[in-house]
């Protein structure tokens, strides 16, 4: 998939950070040889792309010249989340970022109601923020009323049900614009929250969320 | 078939669609393909609308529009779009003939810019309680106004709006919300021949929610809204069938080859999922795999595992995973990977 004109949502993909897993995981290695575990479109990172950065890092592939180049008593380990850089780590990154832009903003008064069944009512006047990403681009519906997304700085908190398409974060006093970012995961040595943290919120492996972002999302490589 | 396959059925698409039309006549019927069509496949689904008669497709994004245009619908059949990012290609959207749902001056006066050598077709968004996007009914009048003031550049073909389906009442509050809207609007000189408010369930039970164009999008794929609805009850017919391999079998236990790589919910353990007709638990999900119960039973490798169908053959319906995992299955079907092999039945 390429990456719409419209840049509504991504899964942008930080491919130094796959070669730079890879690196160290070799060097944990020792003697044994890595090899990539690239099931489920690596991960939903795209196997082609992390391919190349896998090897760069010097981690080895399963491919026809496999036993050939590796030599035939070698014993392998597969790296998998830690290739993604899905646990926490400090010498591993997160390779997928997962954000979504603001399309609408709005404020509404105390004892309105959001999204379908209205299962979120204001308590106060608050502002809202509409981001485009919804349970068909992998943002699974049971974090409705539950996850959070960062924007403008802070965590912000999914309000009323997630839609398919859409989702609504509860700004309280603050206020966003047209175009402005939200963040579901990304690097949390920098703003973004953790992959892990946003997985174990909806009770669900980090693997799957990145998979199933990845296969739905435009991805962007970076 | 050896892979993991989602096969649609498309004369049963267009059975829904035929009966679905019946029911909300003498209102218009917009088929709903967005998000891949529900991942049936938006442009054989979308071909399989316009062959049933459909003369609307809700597309949401301007980019599925256009890829509908390019795979041949006809520019007789109108595609909405109403999902508008900030950076849009107006100029691309309104030459490839994309109707609008608009909800902004700014995004009005956006698509007026773009519409140069002709009149784009807009439809304006009343916010009437759901509090996504639409107008409130403050800034209302100056949307109409605007759009009306627009009128070399735009075309006033529609009034919208989107109702959260809470409850019965809370329906008949937005609906009295949109008449109001409508009322505004005519006042300011508005005349607009296209109103419409509805999705599957209201379109389904209320008369007074479909006014001119109702928006079908679940219900025309046999997805019915759950507790207790089946799609059988409605007479619809589910269109996709998920199966997969089994790739392995030890112990009373087989492997099939599909898992939360392939968009089955991690969650899955306990539903059932179907081998020669008989039905065996799921133990668990694995990145792409999934691990059956299948006791006593004789099970052999390369047999075809129906994860949910139309439920003829005993085998689950989407909504029986729903209902189990506790989503609707309009999450299920979505989330289903793109790498997923689909497979079309005339
Ligand atoms: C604006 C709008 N109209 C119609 C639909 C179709 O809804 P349903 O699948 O319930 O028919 C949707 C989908 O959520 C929508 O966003």
């Amino acid at each position: 998939m390429t990456l719409s004109g419209s840049h509504i949502h991504r899964a942008s993909i930080n491919l130094s950070a796959i070669r730079d897993n890879a690196a160290v995981l070799v060097r944990r290695a020792g003697s044994r040889v890595v090899v990539a575990d690239l099931r489920a479109d690596a991960y939903g990172h795209g196997v082609t792309a992390v391919t190349a950065a896998a090897v760069d890092g010097g981690v080895f592939v399963r491919d026809i010249d496999f036993t050939a180049s590796t030599g035939r008593d070698a014993e392998f380990i597969s790296a998998g989340e830690a290739l993604y850089g899905l646990c926490a780590d400090r010498e591993l990154r997160p390779a997928m970022r997962v954000s979504a832009l603001v399309v609408g903003t709005k404020t509404i008064d105390a004892g309105e109601s959001v999204s379908y069944g209205y299962t979120w009512t204001a308590p106060s006047r608050t502002n809202l923020a509409l981001v485009g990403i919804g349970y068909a681009e992998g943002l699974d519906r049971i974090a409705s009323n539950v996850g959070s997304l960062r924007l403008g700085g802070a965590p912000r908190r999914i309000v009323g049900r997630v839609a398919m398409n859409a989702l609504v974060l509860d700004l309280g006093q603050d206020s966003a614009l047209i175009g402005d970012e939200a963040v579901v995961f990304g690097d949390p040595s920098g703003e973004d929250p953790a992959v892990w943290d946003w997985a174990s919120s909806l009770r669900r492996p980090s693997a799957e969320i990145v998979s199933v972002f990845g296969s739905h999302l435009p991805r962007v490589y970076r | 078939m050896n892979t993991p396959t989602a096969t649609i059925d498309l004369a049963a698409y267009r059975r829904n669609l035929a009966r679905l039309a019946e029911r909300v006549a003498p209102a218009a019927l917009m088929a709903v393909v967005k998000a891949d069509a529900y991942g049936h496949g938006a442009v054989p689904v979308a071909r399989a609308a316009v062959a049933a008669g459909v003369t609307w497709l809700g597309v949401l994004d301007i980019e599925t529009g256009l890829e509908l245009r390019q795979n041949g619908i006809p520019r007789d059949v109108a595609l909405f779009t109403w999902l508008l990012g900030p950076n849009e290609d107006y100029t691309a959207a309104i030459d490839a003939e994309l109707d609008f749902g608009v909800s902004t001056l700014g995004q009005l006066d956006a698509i007026a810019r773009a519409s140069v050598a002709g009149r784009a077709r807009v439809h304006l968004k009343i916010d009437t309680g759901l509090h996504r996007n639409g107008a409130s009914i403050e800034q209302w009048p100056a949307l109409v106004a605007q759009a009306l003031a627009l009128s070399d550049r735009i075309e006033l073909v529609g009034i919208w709006t989107h109702i959260a389906e809470a409850s019965d009442d809370d329906d008949t509050v937005a609906i009295k919300r949109f008449r109001s809207a409508l009322a505004i609007a005519e006042r300011l000189g508005a005349n607009v021949t296209v109103r419409h408010l509805a999705a599957s369930a209201a379109a389904f039970g209320r008369a007074d929610a479909r006014f001119d164009l109702v928006r079908i999008g679940a219900f025309s794929f046999g997805i019915s809204p759950g507790g207790g609805v089946t799609p059988s009850s409605l007479l619809l017919e589910p269109v996709m069938t998920l199966t997969a391999p089994v790739i392995a079998v030890r112990d009373g236990l087989a492997t099939v080859g599909i898992g939360y790589g392939d968009g089955v919910p991690s969650s899955a353990a306990g539903v059932q999922v179907s081998l020669e007709g008989v039905r065996h638990r799921v133990v668990s999900v694995q990145l792409d795999q999934l691990t059956v119960d299948t006791g006593e039973a004789i099970v052999r490798t390369g047999e075809t595992a129906i994860l949910f169908g139309d439920g003829t053959d005993g085998e689950p319906t989407v909504q029986e995973w729903a209902d189990k995992l506790g989503t609707i299955g309009e999450e299920l079907v979505t989330r289903l990977s793109p790498r997923i092999h689909r497979r079309f039945l005339e």
